[in-house]
């Protein structure tokens, strides 16, 4: 493998939940959870896919990671493609490729102890670390995330939320994994705590060389560790830039929108920047809107907005967005 | 100007199987009429509780007052039956999880027209047509037709402004918001706060912010009161605080908070973990996660103070404040 | 290393831990303690006190407790009604009782669990045919089954452990089927999943642990029904057969006599009624022990 080709590329990935009705359970029709979605994550890259509630950022994590099957598209892995492997194929690949979940709490076995949680993951995969350096390892992992490695006879019930999330971290860290998604790592800590493990997570990525999958809802914590970003919407990505990029020069009206909408905790002293609230609702992603996603929301929706899906393309010579009026926000630095 | 609401010395406790839990410890503050403040914290500050002894709903038999006093123009709240008359006509609350604060078997028009009903003794018609006023105003798209809808046939956002339709019912002078948009998207959290701002200018009515999210409320605030491990360590105007904080844990979470127009540098997090409201340190509760604390900290519990040459509203519960004062700028 | 801000303080709940576990171990204690007497005197007692379900000695026939006998020895509880020392038979009987209990309890809590486990866990049509059955099994009364196997395989100790593990699985099943719903869904088994664990190693290391606390408080309740459901088929003649003095058997010898001699049927009842509510409040207090969040001590 080149040095050029990506680490992960996935490409026109599709994933849907059945719809059942609620009597006789029976497929009435189908969530759209991610509908088609493209990117690519170079080895040591981070990439931050952001979105609200119904985006589908989550449903690309787990359909990556393979908790969900895909309906179609490619994921190509270390050259691999996932989405055709067998089952222990899979097994193999799960050592490059790890998740951190979101919830502290949920996240551990509360039945078992923090060297059995981490030290699992080698007894799935014996030939990483032989039983004899077990206990050795754990320590060393529990010290590299912070914690004290004494306490790995105790119980997740004995952790703050901070602290049981970077043991999450270390049980992702145990196969020595070339790529992580963290799948809204951050979003259920005190903000104390979240600068903690996000300071921690881009020591790892320095020290280990890992490339991460960063999901969030929260703009601020995505640019702050991305390198590129990709904005979701609906099961599509809308548009997708490095992060100075987007953050200085959204093009799609939904990330114009987002980023209008995110509190500024300093607000005071900077040109008063106009805020974009768009009414109305996500729509139900089992009966998504014809053509472009956003149109029923978007101030600048036309006719041609309902009949033709806007694809994904650099627009304006600058990066993708897909929106067939993409303008620059006003006021844009050059 | 005479506060609306004042809270001195508060002190509420919860008997728990670990032992007794002080989740509001001597907490003061004040809110004066038409203003907005926000009651800022994280996990086991105590701010919830303190808003949920304001409005007399502090869950028994657990949780007790153990002391202090709260009133409202005047009025003892604390005194049994007070707080009967005026929760719900005066002083109203918003919720965070609209879906577990409505009632999920009555229509939403019926909810609302209840207020009607039961305080101002409004006829079943008379209600009806008054809550579909209110559902207009709070921006409830095809509000006639939604009255007869559950609640579960609204989407978060909507289901929110349901639940500010039902506080603003009476006209409230004091709307306690606790955690208003926390459960919600961004986008949808930028129209509830626009909503609240734009009502509470409409009523001119007092409006108490509760949250953890310092963005939030930094452009709608007038004043900030912040809580740690049930105390408060610092309180004034809102821009004052952000801008030159005095206390340690402020400018602490000042610095952690990734900013976006900021600079992407390596953020300054807080030491340590939230307090364990069972076991607290012997005097100033921050003290395990402060860089500035020595001997005196640990021996005596800091008093909100007034902070040497900055305007006398911003106050601050530290014994080291100008160490933090020249090192914020 | 990385240059992490070291987090080395854990917010242990101490105090919480020791005091539930000093309440609770008392009740372990009590229940333990009880229970033991009882599993010594049956495993112990028979050999020690002798007993002949044949010999008959009309001469002591329905004599008190505390009496002497005609060959010197003391009937501690008196003698029944074909002169047997009850103490003897209640000591032959606690082994039946119990024995009969521990068997029927493995069998039942065998099948439930793994009914319910992989009704639980793989949901769809297996969990929809096995709790059918389920409710079929609940459907049929007891009485009539061990009435039919008594009948055609004649009353034995064996039948007796087949009939009530046959009616008592679905509670086992039941609670296993609850916790393997409740756990497949939760952030660690996808944790795992994404480690790589296959589908044995997620049920026995996710979903069966959550299911040991509360199958441990059902098998607790329930070995007390069963006892006193032995005793109640026994008590019927559709139990072990009338020459193995079970609790049951032995209560149901002395439904004639309650009037003069009311010991036979009373004292065997009381200590039937003492075991059990001792089983009761073992069970109690050993989900409360099993409970990881109390084990930090």
């Amino acid at each position: 493998m080149s040095a050029d080709t990506p680490l992960l590329s996935v490409r026109d990935l599709h994933t849907s939940f059945p719809l059942r009705s609620a009597l006789l359970r029976r497929p009435v029709g189908q969530i759209q959870a991610v509908a088609g979605v493209s990117f690519d994550i170079p080895a040591g890259g981070t990439l931050g896919l952001v979105g609200e509630s119904g985006s589908g950022k989550s449903t690309v994590a787990r359909t990556i990671i393979g908790l969900e099957k895909p309906r179609s598209g490619s994921i190509v892995f270390d050259g691999e493609e996932l989405t055709s492997l067998p089952k222990a194929s899979m097994r193999r690949v799960r050592r490059q490729l790890q998740m951190i979940f979101q919830d502290p709490y949920a996240s551990l076995n509360p039945r078992a102890t923090v060297e059995q949680i981490i030290s699992e993951a080698w007894e799935i995969h014996p030939d990483v670390v032989p039983r004899s350096r077990h206990r050795a390892e754990v320590r060393d992992l529990l010290e590299r995330v912070g914690l004290n490695p004494d306490h790995a006879q105790r119980y997740p019930h004995q952790f703050s939320g901070g602290q049981r999330q970077r043991i999450g971290i270390a049980r992702a860290l145990a196969l020595r994994p070339k790529l992580v998604i963290c799948d809204e790592a951050v979003s259920a800590l005190d903000v104390s705590v979240q600068a903690q493990v996000l300071n921690l997570l881009a020591d790892l990525r320095r020290d280990l060389g890992l490339a991460y999958l960063f999901i969030a809802h929260d703009l601020s914590v995505v640019r702050h560790i991305s390198d590129h970003v990709a904005v979701m919407y609906l099961g599509r990505v809308v548009e997708t830039a490095t992060q100075d990029e987007l953050f200085q020069r959204p093009l799609h009206p939904y990330t114009q929108a987002l980023l209008s909408a995110v509190p500024d905790p300093k607000p005071w002293d900077k040109p008063r920047r106009e805020p974009i609230i768009i009414g109305g609702d996500v729509p139900s992603p089992a009966d998504p809107p014809s053509g472009c996603r956003f149109r029923t929301r978007c101030w600048k929706a036309e006719d041609i907005c309902a009949q033709e899906e806007p694809a994904l393309q650099t627009r304006l010579d600058r990066h993708p967005a897909a929106c067939h009026f993409a303008t620059e926000p006003a006021g844009a630095a050059r | 100007m005479s506060a609306l609401l004042s809270v001195r010395d508060l002190r509420v406790e919860f008997a728990t199987s670990g032992g007794v839990v002080t989740a509001v410890d001597g907490a003061s503050f004040e809110v004066g009429p038409g203003e907005t403040v926000a009651l800022l914290g994280e996990s086991g500050s105590g701010k919830s509780v303190t808003a949920q002894a304001v409005m007399g709903i502090v869950p028994k038999p657990a949780g007790r007052i153990a002391g202090g006093s709260i009133s409202y123009d005047d009025r003892d709240l604390l005194a049994p039956g007070a707080a009967k008359g005026l929760r719900g006509r005066e002083i109203a609350m918003v919720f965070q999880d609209p879906l577990s604060s409505l009632n999920p078997v009555f229509r939403v028009g019926a909810q609302i027209g209840e207020m009607f009903r039961r305080h101002r003794g409004a006829s079943r018609k008379e209600a009806r047509a008054a809550a579909l006023d209110l559902m207009k105003r709070v921006g409830i798209p095809a509000a006639s037709k939604r009255l007869d809808d559950y609640p579960h046939q609204f989407s978060g956002g909507m289901r929110q402004r349901v639940m500010i339709a039902m506080a603003l019912a009476l006209s409230p002078r004091l709307l306690i918001a606790d955690e208003p948009t926390t459960a919600l998207d961004v986008t949808v959290q930028a129209q509830i706060m626009d909503l609240l701002t734009r009502l509470q200018a409409e009523e001119g009515m007092s409006l108490v912010l509760i949250t953890h999210d310092l963005g939030v409320v930094a452009d709608v605030a007038d004043r900030v009161v912040l809580m740690y491990a049930g105390r408060v360590v610092e309180t004034g105007p809102i821009r004052e605080v952000y801008e030159h904080s005095g206390h340690p844990y402020t400018a602490g979470l000042m610095g952690s908070v990734p900013v976006l127009d900021g600079s992407r540098d390596r953020l300054i997090p807080i030491q340590g973990s939230p307090p364990d409201l069972l076991s607290l340190p012997s005097g100033c509760s921050f003290r395990p996660r402060c860089r500035y604390a020595d001997t005196l900290c640990a021996e005596q519990e800091p008093e909100l103070l007034a902070l040497p040459d900055r305007p006398i509203g911003h106050r601050a519960a530290c014994h080291h404040p100008e160490g933090v004062l020249t090192d914020v700028g | 290393m990385t240059s992490t801000e070291l987090d080395l303080t854990t917010a242990a709940p101490v105090p919480v831990a020791r005091r539930r576990t000093r309440a609770g171990s008392a009740r372990i204690r009590f229940g333990l303690v009880v229970i033991a007497v009882y599993v010594v005197a049956a495993a112990v007692g028979p050999w020690l006190v002798r007993y002949n379900p044949v010999d008959t000695r009309t001469a002591d026939r329905l004599r008190p407790p505390f009496s002497r006998l005609s060959d010197g020895s003391f009937a501690i509880f008196g003698t029944d009604q074909v002169g047997q020392d009850l103490f003897a038979q209640m000591l032959q009987g606690a082994r039946i009782s119990i024995a009969v209990g521990l068997a029927t309890l493995l069998l039942a809590g065998t099948i439930g669990v793994t009914v319910g486990l992989s009704a639980g866990y793989f949901g769809g049509w297996l969990d929809g045919v096995l709790m059918r059955l389920a409710d079929v099994q609940l459907a049929f009364p007891s009485i009539l089954l061990a009435i039919f196997i008594a009948a055609l395989l004649g009353p034995s100790v064996v039948n007796v452990v087949i009939v009530l593990a046959v009616s008592n699985w679905v509670t086992f099943a039941r609670v296993a089927r609850g916790q393997a719903l409740a756990t497949r869904r939760r952030e660690f088994v996808d944790a795992s999943r994404t480690l790589g664990a296959g589908t044995w190693r997620l049920i026995s290391r996710c979903v069966l642990p959550a299911c040991v606390a509360p199958v441990l408080v059902v098998a607790t309740v329930e070995i007390g029904h069963v006892i006193l459901a032995e005793a109640s088929l026994s008590f019927l003649g559709l139990g072990t057969p009338a020459s193995t003095p079970s609790w049951g058997v032995t209560i149901a010898n002395g439904r004639n006599y309650l009037a003069d001699a009311w010991w036979i049927s009373t004292i065997p009842g009381i200590a039937l009624a003492f075991l059990v509510v001792s089983l009761g409040v073992l069970g109690d207090a050993l989900r409360d022990r099993y409970d990881p969040r109390l084990r930090s001590l």
